[in-house]
């Protein structure tokens, strides 16, 4: 009997911490189809996996192929108001811009901050991983790339805006006020400044090199128009540029994917967001789109006429000064560039195969957006979706050419011949074949100035720069009141719609922010 | 199929192989006692009603000599000739009886139904009923059985006060009910409300034992009661105890069931052809809708004047689908033990057809438990259930095939008139229509087979006198694969135009085209162990202590597949299917929603202490400390502790000596606070996702990315409860009158809801801990139970209410058409308030208020009450209507024997629930729904109702636009005959003549009539808001039969 009750008793004791004692872990459970930040950070690889999730951010939104978007906030084109995933983007041009709007406001405010997430949790973490100290640097250098590039945009379009350097663990910390324009615009350059730093001085390849760091910090010296500082950066970057970065050979291929695989044509790119069909296109939720289905089928974007009255004459003279003017044919024997930007009335697209394409939509304003439309792979159905993968350009090596012109027109007193060089080397580009800059004409810092603006206009039409470089030149209030959408309706930009109001429902949930002026 | 069949055979004589080895253990012992120099004394024990009763311990008074009763009741024992013997049994009186030098003593039992109730099962035990000073009620399986419902959870309908069930529905294999314990206590829906169920002290699911395996079911409701499941009890807990075989004589039962399903109401369409065309045209003419899409009059004068009523039919689809269904179900049971060991055999089948085409459903059950006294302190055991479930269905299930036929309207049947079996899809192409529901037959099917398994094993040790060391280990497991199936199908246009050829193709096709598979499983072990020990101290101080440690494991893991191309159609799996156009984990709203694989752990530590002074004093204390993997280790460890206290004011002499009619009368108070597990695995980890997150860096291979979405807090905490009851029990002349009486209030705090954060996080809103909510309500259990002469009638009645009250929220919510506000019970509706219907003479009536929904009404759209006299009816202007949740909810019975004969009727009622119910059955011509025939006298010019609008077509803006409105809100309170049942127990002695112990024969109606002022369906829904259109309530005819052997 009492056989039984110590056997009973020593099994039963055996079974119960059989099955505790020996797992202390019993309680900790980690999620099975996701990661837990508990057993990540472990290697390399896992870091390389979480700078690609910050990389990923990219393709949202405004930080992706829907940037064009922003040129229908310019003179440069008009939005149809039918764009279902940039809801109320139309009515901002018309006046509609208040802190109630939701949409494409709120997505302008939101994803860089998704981004910006993502990289402060990356860099909050990525010190756990064994990785050599040259590596860590360089991945460091590419988050701290994208969180300036996402804080270079929100003061773009916001001015101040709260500053999170680090990954915070309560809700409270993220409550808190916004910081100046200058204080964001000291974090984006000193993440700059690190990225340039410990990035490799390389070919552009997916990844953010030093040429993009220092291609963006010079576009962010300009924004603050600290002309000398821009110079100096643009000035070595275009020194250690050979072998790196130089002008594509073809612009229209620039803005294809086929053109963009090709080492003659993207040694121009410096920066981009990248897209790869069929599995990472530019869109297929929630429904098939991207910019072949958006821009050349659906007309979601349409160039006004001002933009494509301003292109020149193929001998570089203005459409009135010129013979080469044929009222009956406004549009015939401009600069090339205009026709690889814009399809023009009465134009016919055709495919590789000269298969026309007519689905497009009616535009409103009669042109449509050439640019970054893949006509090789029209008929466009939704099933060219899973295709639809030219990256987003960035930054190109004309940018970095321009901006040096403009800064250095800036700084010096009268413009120089180095000036001149890097214009014409834009304007002369294969394919293009633009005569140089009638120097005669252009002789003053200020006449060259306009021009330099022009040819700004003309280079990255609908690349979704306009908006940006209309706000930094204060020259919004002006151009956009001169134009009104098909409907007659004029647009409209206040003096304080240089900055874009925080959304009400901001307000409400950080008490510590504080309303743009103008909002109220 | 066929091989399932052949295990659950062999599976099945196992079993009886191993019954029969059990029942000759049983009777290989010897069973009687002797001592030297006494008499040997012989009899039998039988009942009342002659039954012999085997295992009736025998004890010769003051000594250690006892022997017990064999399977005929004889007993043999020696003993001296001046001693007294004690003849006990469970459920019977004990009875003491002097030998006086008798050898042959003869005894008969009287059934003791007071102690038949008197012991209770509660967490990790059992207690006597007159202890308990929380708030427990309990039910036994017979009284459960009583109605013969196909699914066990039901039974529990208006059986326990505080403990709402709710049917929503009778599809078969889907009608598992709803329980709430004392009102909605979170913000989140679907399980979170729902309480603990644990069969035999282990999870396990309800709806998967047959009726008849079940011996009781406790409800815990205070925080008393249920604090020893502290973080899993919040909203109460369900216990639930299989039946074991008992010491003695084996028992063969057998009960059977026949029944007829019919749907308990459904809406009175109309079917007339001509009738329904004209009043399509009259909606469409009122809404402007032009000719084209009108019915032409020549069309409507051919329905009118048809002789052949093939072609042009007045159909009358809720006829043709909906039918009467028969249901049957069997289960046999053999069950006994010897002095060492019982078992208890059971195996049940239950073959459900439903009152829809198309559905079927087929439960095979089987039970296996076994006990063994391996020696005086170590006891063993164990419990198999195994459940095999197989459900059919249309492609479409709940309310969505019923909203079909409905739509379906009447001016086409299921074919097309030339007899070829062509499937019709609607009979002219301008209608706008659903599929046929014929469509949906020819669309493909769907099916689940479910597996489950829940075994446990335990040992009970008692090294000395009142202590019991008892460890469980069981494990529940699911199993189950679902199918989904769908192939190409033709239809056509039921009318064909004169000039055509043939009839018109036309067809909306399949929408989940393919072979969808789906895998998945559920593994759910658990252990505990606990240690009880009971004493008596001083004569007077009685205590109970207990101890014990559990620990808990869940995971599941599912696969799903998809494949749409095949050459053949007919072919129903993955692999006959081309490899192309595949996908894994494919999701579609009418697909079973995709689980994520999870799994998660809890540790606890419990014990409680009861102490009683006197049998008259009740003190108890209980605590659980639990741990759980789904908090971060910081605040993993919740404490739940509880106190009550009880004071039997019938056994104070003073009231003992005074009122001796009062048999019990105890006073109870608890207060104690509980937490809900139930909140979502990982919910404070960040969770790197990488589903989909990819970066082509070089543009020519993705890279594996992997983003976090959401913040997450790590201080998350579980949600808790703290619950304050007072009760009293009352007992007037052993059963004559019987009151309990319950007051609690509930409130949950530390909600789990999602946070409002500004976007500069970057992140999604993480749940946090925030919100309180309030339940305060009463509960009353009356009983009446006597005898005159050979009849013996009863009567009992059970009210109860829970008012629910929001005491904060971070987000309150008053954009719908229901509200969530301080104040409020959550999501109270919150509605505009019909007043009518605009008459000819206010249409641009300056009088009449504005309507911002329909700025410019037209003469019979439905008119609104201004209620801010503002001139314009606005969102401002909608108010908190009552009926969201029931006022209360009641039941009362009946029960009259007179011999053998025994009749049972049973009511129960919900009252002050409203529900707000649109669209299929109610809206006219939605998607072509018939209007009902009320509509004949709808608003017109010359009809000037204020009742009903002028005739639309659902969606009409004129009505549509005041969806959130009284007009839709139904009063969907109903008091209903539950069950009625009439049985006849053959007496023993005829019994006898057919070998069998006991034979009952029974008829029994459930849902016979229900007083409702709902209309055309059954109140009884599963929300108070949604579609009118419902899989239809049954009204249950049955016969059945009990045997025992």
């Amino acid at each position: 009997m009492r056989h039984t009750f110590k056997i009973a008793c020593v099994l039963t004791a055996s079974i119960i911490l059989g099955s505790t004692a020996c797992k202390n872990d019993f309680l900790d459970r980690n999620p099975l189809n996701s990661i837990s930040s508990q057993i990540f950070w472990t290697s390399e690889a896992d870091v390389q996996t979480g700078l690609a999730g910050i990389y990923s951010r990219l393709q949202q939104n405004f930080l992706g192929y829907e940037r064009v978007y922003l040129d229908g906030l310019s003179d440069n084109a008009y939005l149809d108001p039918g764009n279902g995933n940039q809801p109320n983007m139309q009515i901002l041009t018309t006046g509609g811009i208040n802190a109630g709007v939701t949409g494409a406001i709120a997505n302008m405010y939101s994803t860089p901050y998704r981004a910006i997430s993502s990289c402060n949790y990356f860099l909050d973490n990525i010190d756990k991983a064994p990785v050599s100290e040259e590596n860590k640097n360089k991945y460091k250098a590419e988050a701290r790339f994208i969180r300036a590039l996402c804080y270079f945009d929100l003061v773009q379009m916001f001015g101040g805006v709260p500053v999170y350097r680090n990954y915070l663990k309560s809700l409270d910390e993220y409550k808190i006020a916004k910081s100046s324009q200058e204080e964001v615009y000291t974090l984006i350059e000193e993440d700059l400044d690190f990225a340039i730093q410990y990035l490799p001085n390389t070919r552009y390849n997916g990844h953010a090199v030093k040429g993009s760091a220092q291609g963006i910090k010079a576009r962010v010296l300009v924004t603050q128009q600290k002309w000398a500082q821009a110079v100096t950066v643009l000035e070595e970057l275009m020194s250690s540029a050979s072998g790196l970065f130089a002008l594509s050979n073809n612009y229209a291929a620039l803005f294809t994917s086929a053109g963009q695989a090709n080492a003659a044509v993207n040694s121009e790119i410096m920066f981009s967001t990248q897209y790869l069909g069929p599995v990472n296109p530019q869109r297929t939720s929630p429904g098939a789109a991207g910019m072949n289905i958006e821009l050349g089928w659906w007309s979601m974007m349409q160039p006004y006429k001002d933009l494509a009255d301003d292109y020149e004459m193929k001998d570089g003279l203005p459409a009135g000064e010129s013979i080469l003017y044929d009222p009956a044919n406004p549009y015939a024997n401009r600069d090339p560039r205009l026709d690889l930007t814009v399809r023009l009335p009465g134009e016919v697209w055709r495919n590789a195969s000269g298969a026309a394409w007519t689905e497009s939509y009616t535009t409103a304003t009669g042109f449509l957006v050439e640019k970054y439309v893949d006509l090789s792979q029209a008929p466009f159905t939704s099933a060219t979706a899973t295709t639809t993968d030219q990256d987003y350009i960035h930054l190109r090596y004309a940018d970095i050419l321009l901006m040096y012109a403009e800064a250095k027109n800036e700084v010096l007193g009268a413009p120089d011949q180095s000036i001149y060089t890097a214009i014409n080397q834009v304007r002369s580009r294969p394919g293009i074949n633009m005569p140089p800059v009638d120097q005669e004409r252009y002789n003053t810092k200020e006449k060259l100035r306009d021009y330099i603006r022009h040819e700004y206009r003309v280079e990255f039409a609908l690349e979704g720069q306009r908006y940006n470089d209309l706000k930094r030149w204060k020259l919004a209030h002006i151009k956009l009141p001169l134009l009104k959408t098909p409907s007659n309706t004029p647009l409209v930009f206040n003096e304080y719609n240089y900055l874009l109001p925080f959304a009400s429902s901001e307000l409400l949930n950080n008490p510590q922010l504080i309303q743009n002026p103008g909002y109220n | 199929m066929q091989a399932f069949k052949l295990t659950l055979f062999s599976w099945g004589r196992m079993c009886l192989a191993v019954s029969f080895l059990l029942i000759n253990v049983c009777y290989s012992d010897a069973i009687y006692a002797q001592a030297p120099g006494s008499l040997l004394i012989s009899g039998k024990i039988t009942a009342e009603n002659g039954e012999e009763l085997p295992g009736v311990s025998v004890k010769v008074k003051g000594t250690a000599l006892s022997t017990a009763s064999d399977v005929g009741g004889n007993f043999k024992i020696s003993s001296s000739g001046n001693a007294t013997l004690v003849f006990t049994y469970i459920g019977f009186i004990t009875q003491e009886v002097a030998v006086q030098n008798r050898t042959s003593i003869n005894v008969q039992l009287k059934t003791d139904s007071k102690a038949l109730d008197e012991v209770v099962v509660i967490g990790y035990g059992t207690q006597r009923k007159v202890n308990l000073t929380g708030s427990v009620a309990s039910v036994s399986g017979n009284t459960l059985t009583q109605r013969a419902a196909p699914n066990a959870a039901s039974l529990l309908q208006g059986r326990v006060t505080g403990l709402q069930v709710t049917q929503n529905s009778s599809e078969p294999g889907r009608d598992n009910p709803s329980f709430l314990i004392r009102g909605r206590g979170s913000f989140s829906g679907g399980t979170a409300n729902e309480p603990l169920v644990l069969i035999d002290g282990v999870t396990g699911s309800f709806s998967n034992l047959s009726p008849d395996d079940i011996e009781s079911v406790t409800v815990l409701k205070d925080a008393a009661s249920a604090s020893i499941y502290g973080a899993r009890a919040a909203n109460g807990v369900i216990l639930v105890t299989t039946k074991r075989g008992k010491k003695g004589q084996t028992v063969i039962s057998y009960r059977g069931n026949v029944a007829r399903h019919m749907p308990t109401a459904l809406p009175d369409l109309i079917t007339n052809s001509a009738e329904y065309m004209e009043m399509f045209n009259a909606a469409a003419t009122r809404q402007g809708l032009p000719a084209t899409s009108q019915y032409p009059q020549t069309e409507i004068e051919k329905y009118r004047n048809a002789t052949d009523r093939n072609q042009y039919p007045n159909f009358d689809n809720v006829d043709y689908y909906i039918n009467p269904a028969t249901v049957n179900n069997h289960n046999i049971s053999a069950s006994g033990g010897s002095e060492k060991s019982t078992y208890n055999l059971s195996l049940g089948y239950l073959d459900q057809n439903a009152l829809i085409k198309g559905y079927k459903f087929k439960r095979y059950n089987g039970l296996l438990s076994y006990t063994n006294d391996i020696s005086k302190v170590v006891t063993i055991g164990t419990s198999i259930n195994a459940t095999y479930k197989d459900r059919n269905e249309p492609p479409f299930t709940g309310e969505n095939l019923t909203l079909a036929i409905y739509a379906a309207g009447p001016l086409y049947g299921p074919f097309l008139p030339d007899g070829s079996g062509r499937i019709a899809s609607k009979a002219y192409a301008f209608e706008g229509r659903n599929r046929n529901p014929q469509e949906y037959y020819a669309m493909g099917n769907q099916s689940t087979k479910e597996y489950n398994f829940n075994g446990q094993a335990f040992i009970d040790i008692k090294p000395f006198k009142g202590l019991t060391w008892t460890t469980k280990v069981a494990m529940n497991y699911v199993d189950e694969y679902y199918k989904m199936y769908q192939k190409n199908y033709d239809a056509y246009l039921f009318q064909k135009g004169p000039t055509d050829a043939d009839y018109t193709y036309n067809t909306f096709g399949p929408d989940i085209l393919g072979v969808t598979d789906q895998y998945s499983k559920i593994l759910n072990p658990t252990i505990y162990s606990t240690a009880t020990y009971n004493t008596t101290i001083a004569k007077d101080h009685n205590v109970r202590f207990l101890a014990g440690y559990e620990q808990l494991f869940y995971k599941n893991q599912n696969l799903r597949g998809r494949r749409i191309n095949t050459v053949a159609p007919v072919l129903t799996d993955l692999t006959g299917y081309l490899p192309g156009q595949e996908s894994l984990y494919f999701n579609h709203p009418r697909l079973p929603s995709l689980q994520a694989p999870s799994e998660w752990a809890m540790r606890s530590f419990f014990g409680s202490a009861n102490y009683n002074f006197k049998g008259k004093y009740l003190l108890e204390v209980n605590a659980r400390y639990d741990g759980t993997s789904k908090v971060s280790p910081d605040y993993r460890w919740g404490f739940y502790p509880s106190v009550s206290g009880g004071w039997i004011v019938s056994e104070e002499s003073f009231v003992k000596d005074r009122f001796n009619w009062l048999s019990n009368f105890k006073l109870r108070a608890s207060y104690g606070i509980l937490g809900n597990q139930d909140v979502g695995t990982y919910l404070y980890q960040d969770n790197l996702v990488i589903n989909n997150i990819f970066y082509p860096f070089d543009n020519s291979t993705l890279q594996q990315g992997a983003v976090n979405n959401v913040f997450r807090d790590q201080s998350l905490r579980w949600e808790s409860t703290k619950m304050l009851d007072l009760g009293l029990d009352l007992d007037i002349k052993n059963g004559l009158l019987g009151l309990t009486f319950d007051w609690f209030n509930k409130t949950t705090y530390d909600i789990l809801a999602s946070q409002p954060i500004p976007a500069s996080l970057g992140l999604t809103a993480p749940t946090l801990n925030d919100g309180r909510m309030r339940n305060r309500g009463i509960e009353l259990g009356l009983t009446h139970q006597n005898r005159i002469g050979e009849v013996t009638y009863g009567a009992n009645a059970l009210v109860s209410t829970a008012r629910n009250e929001v005491l904060d929220i971070r987000i309150p919510a008053e954009s719908g058409a229901n509200i969530r506000k301080i104040g409020l019970p959550y999501d109270a509706h919150y509605l505009y308030v019909w007043d009518g219907i605009f008459q000819v003479e206010d249409i641009d009536n300056p009088s009449v208020p504005k309507h911002a929904l329909n700025m410019n009404p037209k003469a019979g759209d439905l008119k609104m009450k201004d209620l801010n006299g503002d001139g314009v009816v606005d969102v401002n202007d909608r108010m908190v209507v009552d009926g969201y949740y029931p006022d209360f909810s009641y039941s009362f019975g009946f029960n009259v024997g007179y011999k053998g004969f025994q009749l049972n009727a049973f009511f129960q009622g919900v009252e002050g629930i409203k529900s707000r119910v649109n669209n299929w059955g109610i809206d006219p011509f939605m998607q072509g729904t018939a209007p009902t025939t009320k509509w004949r006298d709808a608003w017109t010019p010359e009809n000037r109702s204020n009742e009903l609008p002028g005739i639309y077509i659902a969606g009409y803006s004129g009505v549509a636009n005041y969806g959130s409105s009284t007009y839709y809100l139904q009063d969907a309170s109903y008091l209903r005959l539950k069950n009625i049942m009439l049985s006849y127990d053959v007496p023993v002695s005829l019994a006898k003549k057919v070998g069998a112990k006991n034979l009952g024969v029974y008829v029994s109606a459930d849902n016979l009539f229900t007083i409702t002022k709902y209309e055309g369906g059954d109140p009884e829904r599963a929300s108070p808001t949604g579609n009118y259109a419902q899989y239809p309530q049954a009204k249950i005819y049955n016969v059945g039969l009990n045997v025992k052997f």
